[in-house]
């Protein structure tokens, strides 16, 4: 079973998003705030109708609801123009196989006759009353009476889901979320519990229950019953006695508890808890079919990450993955092509690019791509010289390192230009172009004619044909008597220094950036990290 | 002929049941549907499924017919003509909404908004079908290899269409039933009206002229002794006589008549259920049931309290004297394994029937 396509309206902070997914494996990145964790929580959700590990009507809240449609909906009572009471849609949409026959019809939002599972939270007709009160004083509305909602839990047939219906089983691994040592120790009860089979299961249900036995026919235990026997009608009339707790259904879950090389799991470092839980998940075949996976490098040492990427890698060839991320790392190995990114509407992937740009990345694992997607803003510079240039200009500008505010400077060439400027493009990344003129600004204007004009793209060059590269731009801006006292020599007139500028452009680049001694910005670059 | 489909008139006590419960359990390669018509028979197929394998096999299912026709074939594709999700049914003995016209699904279809009349569903089936260009069928054929569906002499008006749907597609289709107890319907739509009832039977042999399936007769009875076959085949002059394989003898075996003065020491001696044509026949024996509600049911004995088409049929000997309700007199003779007694009036003259004698 895999998911082809995801459609969540007006959950959390998707209010209305569209995302296809890959069969195999999906690396979702983008910014923070985006929602790349509630669309895991949202597929989650309309998988086994869980929040938090516990059924999902247990756990409604209004903030479940997305603020901007609650708003509205707030706002159009308000403006006397009411808005039927907003609704949650998450609609899982699968790859059209026979054994899924059974989940396929066309009751989703886009009448597509394939199978598919649908969780809504609605308004419970049986609750009309009650909201038409709470509607009727809009002074007082100021939010959504999600205590009158209910789920609606059903597939793409119209039958209504069970936790057990589907075929197939997803788990969601989502480190984050577990603050507490109980809350952890659950957590990986209930990954041992998903890993075991029903007849595993079984059995330790039975052999912690006849521990139980043994423990209360233990000679030391039955002593201390009788003695406690004699002691009826001293503290109460009934007889007083010690025995293993029995009530709760299967016990061994609270008495339990995973161990790694005989230390509890609990007390193990953080990060290889994580580990283990997602290799857990991972070698459960059985169970498993679709793989959440949040933000696998939180609290990993690199040597570890490597480690559990490449398990990943290796193991989960017939899963489906998702994982979201912020690592270039993680990405990196597990392939760019997988990438999708995610901004919150729909997801993006490789595929949509050029053809030609498609295949220069394919070709060329380029850890600075991953750089650019994953960061806030780009800055495209030419080679490492003009990067030491630009990360200067930034730190003396704005106070600190471009990485600080998630700036990446990233050399790429001139020639590769356009293509970062196409994923650019297609991902809507913030990304700005500081090129030489090369002495033709009108040749600079007509090979970035496609990306003039776009929202998030600027193309940043000096059109005065006189300078046409980095260094004469800094010669005529900054001067050469403050060249000549960062670079410590003593040229006499500025065709020397700039022949020597020219000539050691590194070591020159090198030299500006560890001065402490500011620089006068050309305009160009300030227009590119202002 | 597509497939095995065939449709298997059985007589009564045939064990039918059996027959649908080991075919369908036994094929594990092949998953199959049991469905019947009401709750009773579902909880009668349920338990002999229970009784002969110990539990349900994965691979089987067991449903009404209503329920598999919402489940299958109104809800997956409703939403081609109507948008509101199909909750439940409403259930009509007549027929629902006939002045208002098919174009308003609204109303001729739902009495309230998410409730579809029960002598609909198949009509709003059948019109599903049509649009999505048999997206339903499709569907069903890679959910189930094989469907059974008992008490088949049920199905009326547009279940036919569907079932003829049914046999042309890849799914195997078996039909369980018998035509002389067609004691109930599953809707009274005026759609195939001339199959009603016992004549379901030309529907059967049509089907099998179309070469759409075989018509098999199994014309045993597990249950009743040759006698009690014998006089209930005579409603049915023109399906195959039935033969007995009951061979147990009690010494009181067969077809009777007995004086209502002498029905306390009967009952007394032979313990029989008593049957009833309905609530409106006073002043019986015993709990009465009634005859249709006695339908799958099976006794030792029975004493039979006829209604006024029966009693005349007692005294002429004419089947044209027996009614229109030749299914439920056929129903109320064949429960009995061993005897059947007719309640008749002290001074009564009878056309063939041996009064019992002390």
């Amino acid at each position: 079973m895999t998911i082809e396509r995801v459609i969540v309206k007006n959950y959390r902070a998707l209010r209305d998003a569209d995302v296809a997914l890959q069969p195999t494996l999906n690396v979702i990145v983008g910014d923070n705030e985006t929602g790349k964790s509630t669309l895991l929580e949202a597929i989650n959700l309309a998988l086994r109708c869980q929040l938090n590990r516990r059924s999902a009507l247990q756990e409604l809240h209004p903030f479940l609801l997305n603020a901007g449609a609650v708003q509205e909906f707030v706002q159009s009572h308000k403006d006397g123009k009411p808005q039927p009471p907003p609704t949650v849609l998450i609609e899982l949409y699968f790859a059209n196989t026979p054994e899924l026959a059974e989940f396929k019809g066309t009751n989703n939002s886009e009448k597509a006759d394939v199978p598919g599972v649908s969780l809504a939270i609605a308004l419970d007709p049986d609750f009309h009353e009650e909201y038409r009160e709470y509607v009727a004083d809009t002074e007082q509305l100021n939010g959504v009476p999600i205590e009158y909602y209910q789920i609606v839990w059903q597939s793409f047939a119209g039958h209504p889901m069970s936790s057990r219906a589907l075929p197939y089983r997803a788990a969601m691994i989502d480190p984050s979320a577990i603050s507490n040592t109980y809350a952890a120790n659950k957590y990986v009860l209930e990954i041992v519990r998903d890993y075991l089979t029903d007849k595993q299961k079984v059995d330790l249900a039975l052999s912690y229950r006849k521990m139980r036995d043994v423990f209360l026919s233990d000679d030391n235990v039955t002593e201390i019953n009788k003695e406690l026997a004699g002691k009826t009608g001293k503290v109460t009339d009934k007889t007083l006695s010690v025995a293993m707790d029995t009530t709760t259904r299967a016990s061994w879950e609270t008495g339990v508890l995973p161990h790694l090389d005989d230390i509890p799991l609990t007390l193990v470092g953080k990060g290889e808890q994580n580990a283990i839980k997602i290799k857990l998940a991972i070698e459960s075949e059985s169970s498993t079919d679709i793989l959440l996976l949040e933000e696998p490098e939180n609290h990993l040492s690199h040597a570890n990450l490597n480690k559990l990427i490449n398990h990943i890698d290796a193991r989960s060839a017939d899963k489906q993955l998702i994982v979201t991320t912020h690592s270039s790392f993680v990405l990196n190995k597990l392939g760019v092509d997988h990438i999708l990114m995610f901004n919150g509407k729909t997801g993006i992937t490789l595929n949509e690019l050029p053809p030609e740009t498609k295949k220069y990345f394919m070709r060329l694992p380029g850890h600075d791509t991953l750089r650019m997607v994953l960061s806030a803003r780009s800055i495209l510079v030419e080679g490492p010289s003009d990067e030491l240039i630009v990360q200067k200009a930034y730190k003396q500008t704005h106070g600190k390192m471009p990485l600080e505010d998630g700036v990446e400077v990233i050399a790429v060439g001139s020639l590769a230009f356009k293509r970062f400027l196409d994923i650019a493009k297609l991902l809507e990344i913030d990304a700005r172009v500081v090129t030489d003129n090369d002495r033709d600004a009108d040749a600079v204007k007509e090979k970035y004619a496609d990306y003039l004009g776009l929202p998030t793209i600027k193309v940043c060059f000096d059109s005065d044909e006189t300078y046409p590269t980095l260094e004469p731009q800094l010669l005529k801006t900054t001067g050469r008597d403050r060249l000549n006292a960062i670079l410590g020599k003593s040229f006499a007139d500025d065709a020397a220094l700039l022949d020597y500028m020219t000539k050691h452009k590194a070591p020159v680049a090198l030299a500006i950036f560890e001065s402490e001694e500011e620089i006068a910005i050309p305009d160009y670059i300030k227009n590119a990290i202002g | 002929m597509p497939l095995d489909n065939r449709i298997i008139v059985a007589s009564a006590g045939s064990g039918k049941t059996t027959l649908i419960v080991d075919d369908a359990c036994g094929l594990p390669e092949k998953r199959a549907a049991m469905i019947t018509y009401t709750n009773n028979g579902r909880d009668e197929i349920e338990a002999k499924t229970y009784s002969r394998f110990a539990h349900v096999p994965p691979h089987v299912s067991i449903g009404t017919w209503f329920s598999f026709l919402l489940r299958h074939f109104v809800r997956p594709y409703q939403n081609c003509l109507y948008d509101l999700r199909v909750a439940g049914v409403h259930f009509v003995s007549g027929q629902s909404a006939q002045y208002i016209a098919a174009d308003n699904i609204r109303h001729h279809y739902f009495s309230r908004p998410e409730l579809i009349y029960s002598d609909k569903i198949s009509k709003f089936a059948c019109e599903v079908i049509q649009k999505t260009n048999g997206a339903p069928i499709k569907r069903l054929e890679q959910i189930f290899e094989r469907l059974f569906i008992d008490e088949s002499q049920d199905l009326a008006g547009y279940d036919l269409e569907l079932i003829e749907m049914l046999m042309r597609s890849h799914v195997e289709i078996v039909l369980v039933g018998d035509h002389r107890q067609a004691t109930y319907a599953t809707n009274s739509a005026s759609k195939n009206k001339k199959y009603r009832g016992a004549k379901i039977i030309d529907k059967f042999h049509e089907w099998e002229k179309a070469q759409l399936c075989a018509v098999e007769y199994r014309n045993y009875s597990h249950r009743c002794v040759q006698s009690i076959c014998d006089f209930a085949d005579q409603f049915h002059p023109d399906a195959p006589s039935t033969e007995s394989k009951n061979t147990d003898i009690t010494g009181h075996d067969g077809v009777f008549a007995v004086r209502k003065c002498d029905v306390s020491a009967y009952v007394e001696k032979f313990k029989p259920q008593t049957l009833r044509y309905s609530r409106a026949t006073k002043d019986v024996v015993g709990s009465p049931l009634n005859f249709g509600a006695a339908k799958g049911m099976t006794f030792d004995r029975t004493i039979i309290y006829p209604h006024g088409p029966l009693k005349k049929f007692l005294t002429t000997g004419r089947l044209a004297d027996a009614g229109k309700e030749l299914d439920k007199i056929y129903v109320a003779i064949t429960r009995a394994r061993q005897s059947v007694a007719f309640v008749v009036e002290d001074n009564a003259k009878l056309a063939s029937l041996a009064f019992y004698e002390e």
